[in-house]
C-alpha cells in the first residue's frame, strides 16, 4: 500500500494504491462501519463511504486506488483505523468484532478531540 | 547506481486523454523534451558563473522569445522566476514595498489565489485597502465598472488577463490606458494567456505582465517570469548572487538582475526557449483556432444533455467548466479518471470567488485543452461524460 497526499479545502486527501483491485464485496463490508453510496449500475461501480464527518473513502470496484479524506485534527487516529479496515478486508475472514471495537473507540476518541479532551 | 527501473513508476502503459492543460500542459512537444535532455546531459551556460564556452545562451534567447510574444523591444525587462505565482508575489509585494503608506488596491472576483492571497495578506497586515470588483454577467471587466471604485488613494490594479475557470479574456490594453489616465499601476496575471492567445503590450498600457512557462508555453514546471516596464515602481524583495558585479555588497539594480538572485533554473529556461519556438512555429492564431474549434465541439455535444450543466458556453480560452446533475464534481472527476482514463480537474481551481457566484462555491469539473489535443480525444470525453450522465 502506498500513498500520496494533497490538501484540499482544509482536509487531507490521501490516495492509496492497493496491491490488488478491490472486489465488489468492499461495498457490503464498508456498510458495517458507516454510510455507503454506490453507483452500482456502472460497469465498474463507484462507491463512497462516509463515517460521519470523521472521514470518507471513495473508489471504484476493480480498481487499486482508494481516495480517503481526513479531518486533519483526527487524522492520526482515523488513518490507523482505515489501514486496519482495509487489511481486515484483505483477509478472507476479517475479525469483525475487533474492527467494531476499534470503530467504537475511534468515535469515542474523535468526540473527545472535538470537545477538547485530547 | 540510480533508481532501479522497476521503481520508476509509469502510467504510460494505458492511454489516457489529458484535459488539464490550464494547470500544466501535457504532452510536451518533442523539441521541449529534447532540449531538456540536452541541458541535463551537457553542462549549462551560466552567465558570469563559469568559464565554460561555446554553449548556447538559453536565458538570453528565451528572454528575447518572451519579448517577441509580448511585443516588447526590451527583452532585458523580462525576468525569470519559478512560475506566475512567484512573479505575482514579487510584483505585488515589491510594489507595496516601493510605495510607503497605506493605499487602495483593486482586483476582481475572477482572480486566482496567486493574486488574491498576496493581496489578502497585505490587507490583513494593514498595508493596503482592497476592493474586489465583481465582474460583469459576461465575466468581463470594463473601465465603466472600475471607475466608481477608484479613490484618491488608489495606486494599483491587479487583473487576470484570462480566467482559468470561465475562459473570459479581459481587454487589458483598454483597461490599462484608462488606469494610466488615473495614475494607477496595472499588474496583469497572464498565466492563462501567453502562448495561447495573442498578447500585445507594445503600446505601454500594461505596467507588468506575469507569465508561467509550464502551461501554454509548453515548458516544464518551475519556470515562469514577468515583464516590467519601469523597475523604479517595484522594489526588489530578493538579494543574492548574480554572477556579476560581485565586489558590490548591494544587489544590482539593472535589469533583469534586479529581480534575479541565485542560480537560475537552466533546464526550465531551456524548456521555455523550446516551448516558445514551438508556439511561434505553430502560430498563435492557429493554436487559438484549433482549441476554440475543439471547445465548441465539446460544448455543442455536451449541452444537448440537460444533465450536463455548463458554466461557460462561449469561452475565449480553451476551458470548459461544468457539473453533472446529481453528482458531486469531485466524484465525477474521479470516475472520469479511473474508469475512462480522462484527466480533468475538479473543485475550485484555486479561484474561489468566482465559484461563489457560479454555484455557491461547490466548484466544477474543468476540461482544459491545448494545441496538442485532438477531436478523437474530445469524442472519448463526450462519450464518457454522456455515459456518466445517462447512467
Amino acid at each position: 500500500m502506498r500513498k500520496s497526499r494533497r490538501c484540499i479545502d482544509g482536509t487531507v486527501l490521501r490516495e492509496y494504491t492497493l496491491d490488488e483491485p478491490v472486489p465488489v464485496g468492499i461495498i457490503g463490508f464498508l456498510e458495517q462501519f458507516g454510510t455507503v453510496k454506490a453507483l452500482a449500475d456502472m460497469e465498474q461501480p463507484f462507491y463512497t463511504f462516509r463515517m460521519g464527518d470523521i472521514f470518507n473513502i471513495k473508489g471504484m470496484v476493480d480498481d487499486t486506488a482508494m481516495f480517503v479524506r481526513y479531518q486533519p485534527a483526527s487524522m492520526s487516529h482515523t488513518e490507523i483505523f482505515f489501514t486496519r479496515l482495509i487489511e481486515g478486508f484483505d483477509t478472507n475472514a476479517p475479525d469483525l468484532e475487533e474492527l467494531r471495537k476499534m470503530h467504537g473507540e475511534l468515535i469515542e476518541k474523535i468526540t473527545s478531540v472535538s470537545s477538547g479532551g485530547l | 547506481m540510480g533508481i532501479p527501473p522497476d521503481q520508476v513508476e509509469g502510467i504510460m502503459d494505458r492511454p489516457f486523454v489529458y484535459f488539464n492543460n490550464a494547470a500544466t500542459s501535457w504532452p510536451k512537444p518533442d523539441c521541449v523534451v529534447r532540449v531538456v535532455q540536452k541541458v541535463l546531459v551537457e553542462p549549462c551556460h551560466e552567465t558570469g558563473r563559469s568559464t565554460l564556452h561555446d554553449v548556447r545562451d538559453y536565458p538570453s534567447e528565451a528572454r528575447e522569445g518572451i519579448g517577441r510574444l509580448l511585443g516588447t523591444k526590451y527583452p532585458d525587462h523580462v525576468v525569470f522566476t519559478q512560475n506566475a505565482t512567484d512573479s505575482l508575489n514579487i510584483l505585488i509585494h515589491g510594489f507595496v514595498k516601493q510605495h510607503p503608506g497605506r493605499f487602495h488596491v483593486i482586483t476582481t472576483d475572477l482572480e486566482h489565489n496567486s493574486v488574491l492571497r498576496p493581496l489578502m495578506t497585505l490587507s490583513h497586515e494593514g498595508r493596503i485597502l482592497l476592493t474586489i470588483l465583481k465582474s460583469g454577467n459576461d465575466f468581463h471587466v470594463t473601465p465603466e465598472m472600475i471607475s466608481p471604485e477608484i479613490r484618491d488613494d488608489t495606486k494599483l490594479f491587479v487583473l487576470g488577463h484570462g480566467s482559468n475557470v470561465i475562459g473570459s479574456v479581459q481587454d487589458m490594453r483598454h483597461i490599462g490606458r484608462f488606469l494610466h489616465e488615473k495614475g494607477i499601476f496595472l499588474i496583469v496575471d497572464g498565466a492563462q494567456t501567453l502562448g495561447q492567445t495573442q498578447v500585445d503590450i507594445s503600446d505601454g498600457s500594461v505596467d507588468a505582465f506575469a507569465f508561467t512557462g509550464h502551461k501554454y508555453l509548453f515548458g516544464i514546471q518551475g519556470i515562469g517570469g514577468f515583464y516590467l516596464k519601469d523597475p523604479q515602481e517595484i522594489a526588489a524583495i530578493k538579494q543574492g548572487g548574480t554572477g556579476a558585479d560581485s565586489r558590490n555588497l548591494f544587489h544590482p539594480v539593472d535589469m533583469p538582475l534586479k529581480y534575479e538572485a541565485g542560480t537560475a533554473n537552466y533546464p526550465g529556461i531551456a524548456s521555455l526557449y523550446a516551448g516558445i519556438k514551438y508556439v511561434e512555429s505553430s502560430g498563435i492564431d492557429r493554436i487559438a483556432d484549433h482549441t476554440r474549434d475543439l471547445c465548441r465541439y465539446l460544448i455543442s455535444s455536451l449541452q444537448k444533455e440537460p444533465g450536463v450543466l455548463i458554466d461557460n458556453k462561449d469561452p475565449e480560452l480553451p476551458v470548459i467548466s461544468f457539473n453533472i446533475q446529481g453528482l458531486d464534481n469531485e466524484d465525477a472527476g474521479l470516475i472520469l479518471a479511473r474508469a475512462y482514463n480522462i484527466v480533468t480537474r475538479t473543485g475550485l481551481h484555486c479561484a474561489p470567488l468566482i465559484h461563489e457566484r457560479l454555484n455557491s462555491g461547490k466548484g466544477s469539473i474543468r476540461l482544459s485543452l491545448s494545441f496538442q489535443n485532438t477531436r478523437e480525444e474530445c469524442d472519448a470525453a463526450i462519450d464518457a461524460i454522456l455515459e456518466l450522465v445517462t447512467g
